[in-house]
């Protein structure tokens, strides 16, 4: 029973490695059952699931923010790069 | 000029002065580097001089520069994983691999006591509003090695779907969800390190 229990039970890392995986794909009816299980004994795991789920929507939210705003942003080329990429520029136009 | 459907939207000579600053912010805020992000610029122009003939006038002239840079960016990230994939099968599986792991979890893949994650604020949500919990994010996703800040860009950024992105990088979605894993447990350390315990 005893070594079931342990066949059945995933390591915390296995654990968080399902829970990136679930992010993205379907988990397997075992895979669910088992990640569910693991969660509910360990708190850390519950913790680490909660906040990878919220760093998603934070990456997804940084990025979607910035694209609706980023026309008031204020990050210029400098002007070596500026002058550099203008040479590129005119030379390609002068083929 | 010649061509029925000429190009007569297309001013490449004012490209850097009207979208250089528009296409390098972009770039930059993509790849939290100032230097890569003025190469992609650069490419950008390059390429779509040379395709100026593709360009068929459907899009305007800036949503289509912002399409090739876009590009580029998917491009680079698939080049600096590639370039990781084959690092790694040359020092054999006994490379970074096995350590970095080591550092979070024990032999019996336990929660290392010193890494098990804490809690972030009483209610994490707010955290997605906090500007100062969003500039330590987006300081950790920089720091990030190439290869792992690839998964996260095509993940997340461009929201990819998980069998096209292991098509790009010709990787199984086991594998995927192993490299993400590491990226994950790196971006919640840096996080918890910059922000927790700043607070703490």
């Amino acid at each position: 029973m005893k070594g079931l229990m342990n066949k059945m039970m995933l390591s915390c890392e296995k654990a968080t490695t399902l829970i990136e995986k679930k992010s993205g794909d379907k988990l397997s009816c075992g895979e669910n059952f088992q990640l569910k299980m693991h969660t509910t004994v360990c708190s850390a795991c519950k913790q680490y699931q909660r906040q990878s789920v919220l760093l998603n929507d934070a990456i997804k939210k940084h990025v979607s923010d910035f694209d609706q705003s980023f026309s008031e942003n204020n990050l210029h080329l400098e002007t070596a790069a500026r002058q550099k990429i203008q040479g590129k520029i005119e030379n390609s136009l002068q083929k | 000029m010649a061509s029925t459907k000429p190009n007569k939207t297309l001013n490449p000579e004012l490209w850097l002065d009207n979208y250089g600053d528009d296409l390098f912010a972009w770039a930059y805020h993509r790849t939290g580097k100032r230097a890569l992000a003025e190469d992609l610029v650069q490419e950008t122009f390059l390429s779509a001089l040379k395709s100026m003939k593709n360009f068929r006038g459907d899009s305007n002239e800036k949503t289509w520069l912002f399409s090739i840079l876009r590009n580029k960016i998917v491009d680079h990230y698939r080049k600096a994983f590639v370039k990781y994939e084959m690092e790694e099968s040359r020092l054999g599986s006994s490379g970074s691999g096995e350590s970095f792991i080591g550092k979070y979890f024990d032999n019996m893949g336990s929660w290392n006591s010193n890494q098990k994650p804490h809690n972030w604020h009483e209610d994490e949500k707010h955290l997605l509003d906090d500007d100062e919990f969003r500039q330590i994010l987006q300081m950790c996703i920089g720091i990030l090695p190439e290869k792992w800040k690839a998964l996260i860009t095509f993940k997340y950024m461009e929201e990819k779907a998980t069998s096209e992105i292991c098509k790009e990088l010709n990787i199984t979605s086991s594998n995927l969800w192993v490299i993400m894993h590491r990226a994950k447990l790196q971006l919640r350390r840096c996080i918890e390190e910059n922000f927790i315990d700043e607070r703490a």
